[in-house]
């Protein structure tokens, strides 16, 4: 056996066994509890809109986004294009409808910030942080967009043989956003136990 | 008795790995507009450049394709309004030559790490003459496909992408 046939049987042994040392994390839920206090709490006017539409927000995370970042998650070590592909299409369309959602957060946030002028103490504070949960959220989705981005660089090296994809620079940059990705899910999660806190402030006062 | 053991080895590899061979072919999906209260929902011209090694043909293709892209979500293109002006620099790396292309094509196998395009790619967005945002993501970018076509649909899509989740 030559250097050369060595080479051959190396690299066709790297594509058939995959073996690129790629980390992923899971998906984080929403704490529970989240979803009904922030369903149970009646407000009028533009208080109200701002906490539906970011009880939406938290809704499609939960049930639509979330979902299929586990199972990408999961299905991560199988070798199926199909698969990964088909979830990869839902992820990249629920991650561009909840940046709409986010905007509208946003928006609403904005606008029960210009109807409460003035006015300080607990108002000011949910305005606040309402608006700081919509910028985190953002920032989030721009994360998963690009880690979906690598991903589909990685399933299409895998279907195309191209080798020259599997290099320690993208692999380092795949694991970079990754633990981004993570930190930015965490900041969003514990944004929304801010908001509720301050929402049963609100209540109180 | 080691050429014996691993012939056969290196044919059975080989059929496999040729076997599942093709080109990517993206799901497509669907994609919502984008909210006007963005900043870029509405941008005032698209500017493709090339540095090197791009001819016009390919500058026109990805332009095109880039406009299609930015049509699929929804950013408005107005020439007379005060927007932000995309600005899009390709510098092609490497070019697969035609001929090659035919061998490969004509044999029916991929070859692992054969050669094929790469791109790399410099996006800004400027206002007034004045640079507003520079995308620092596409800096260590390299997209690298066996075929042009596919390359210059999914970079215009990476594009219309940034600009879509931009703040």
């Amino acid at each position: 056996m030559t250097k050369k046939h060595a080479f051959l049987l190396l690299t066709h042994a790297v594509f058939l066994s995959g073996c690129v040392m790629l980390k992923t994390y899971e998906a984080r839920p929403l704490p529970p509890g989240i979803e009904t206090t922030l369903r149970s709490y009646q407000a009028g006017g533009a208080l109200g809109d701002a906490i539906r539409e970011s009880r939406v927000l938290a809704e499609h995370y939960q049930h639509k986004l979330a979902p299929v970042l586990i199972e990408m998650h999961q299905s991560a070590k199988i070798v199926g294009q199909d698969k990964q592909s088909r979830l990869l299409a839902q992820a990249r369309g629920q991650t561009a409808s909840m940046t709409v959602i986010a905007g509208k957060v946003r928006s609403s946030w904005l606008r029960y910030q210009t109807s409460i002028a003035g006015a300080g103490g607990e108002k000011a504070m949910a305005a606040e942080i309402g608006l700081r949960l919509s910028e985190r959220c953002l920032s989030l989705l721009d994360r998963t967009r690009r880690m979906l981005d690598l991903t589909e660089g990685y399933i299409r090296a895998g279907v195309e043989k191209n080798l020259s994809y599997l290099s320690p620079g993208n692999q380092r940059q795949f694991n970079r956003e990754m633990t981004a990705l993570d930190a930015a899910s965490v900041a969003l999660l514990s944004e929304y136990e801010a908001l509720v806190a301050a929402l049963q402030n609100l209540r109180r006062h | 008795m080691r050429a014996f053991l691993f012939r056969p080895l290196a044919i059975i590899l080989s059929v496999l790995s040729a076997g599942c061979a093709g080109t990517y072919r993206p799901v497509d999906y669907d994609m919502p507009s984008i909210p006007s209260d963005s900043p870029y929902a509405v941008i005032s011209g698209v500017q493709v450049t090339a540095k090197d090694g791009v001819s016009n043909q390919e500058m026109n293709d990805f332009d095109v394709a880039l406009r299609r892209a930015l049509e699929h979500r929804g950013i408005r293109v107005d020439l007379f309004s005060d927007a932000p002006l995309l600005n899009v620099q390709l510098h092609r790396l490497h070019a697969e030559s035609p001929a090659w292309y035919a061998a490969k094509y004509a044999l029916g196998i991929s070859i692992p790490g054969s050669s094929s395009n790469a791109i790399t790619v410099q996006m800004e967005t400027w206002r007034h003459g004045r640079l507003l945002k520079r995308f620092d993501e596409f800096d260590d970018y390299r997209e690298k496909t066996p075929s042009w076509d596919a390359m210059k649909t999914s970079v215009s899509n990476r594009i219309a992408d940034a600009l879509f989740y931009a703040r």
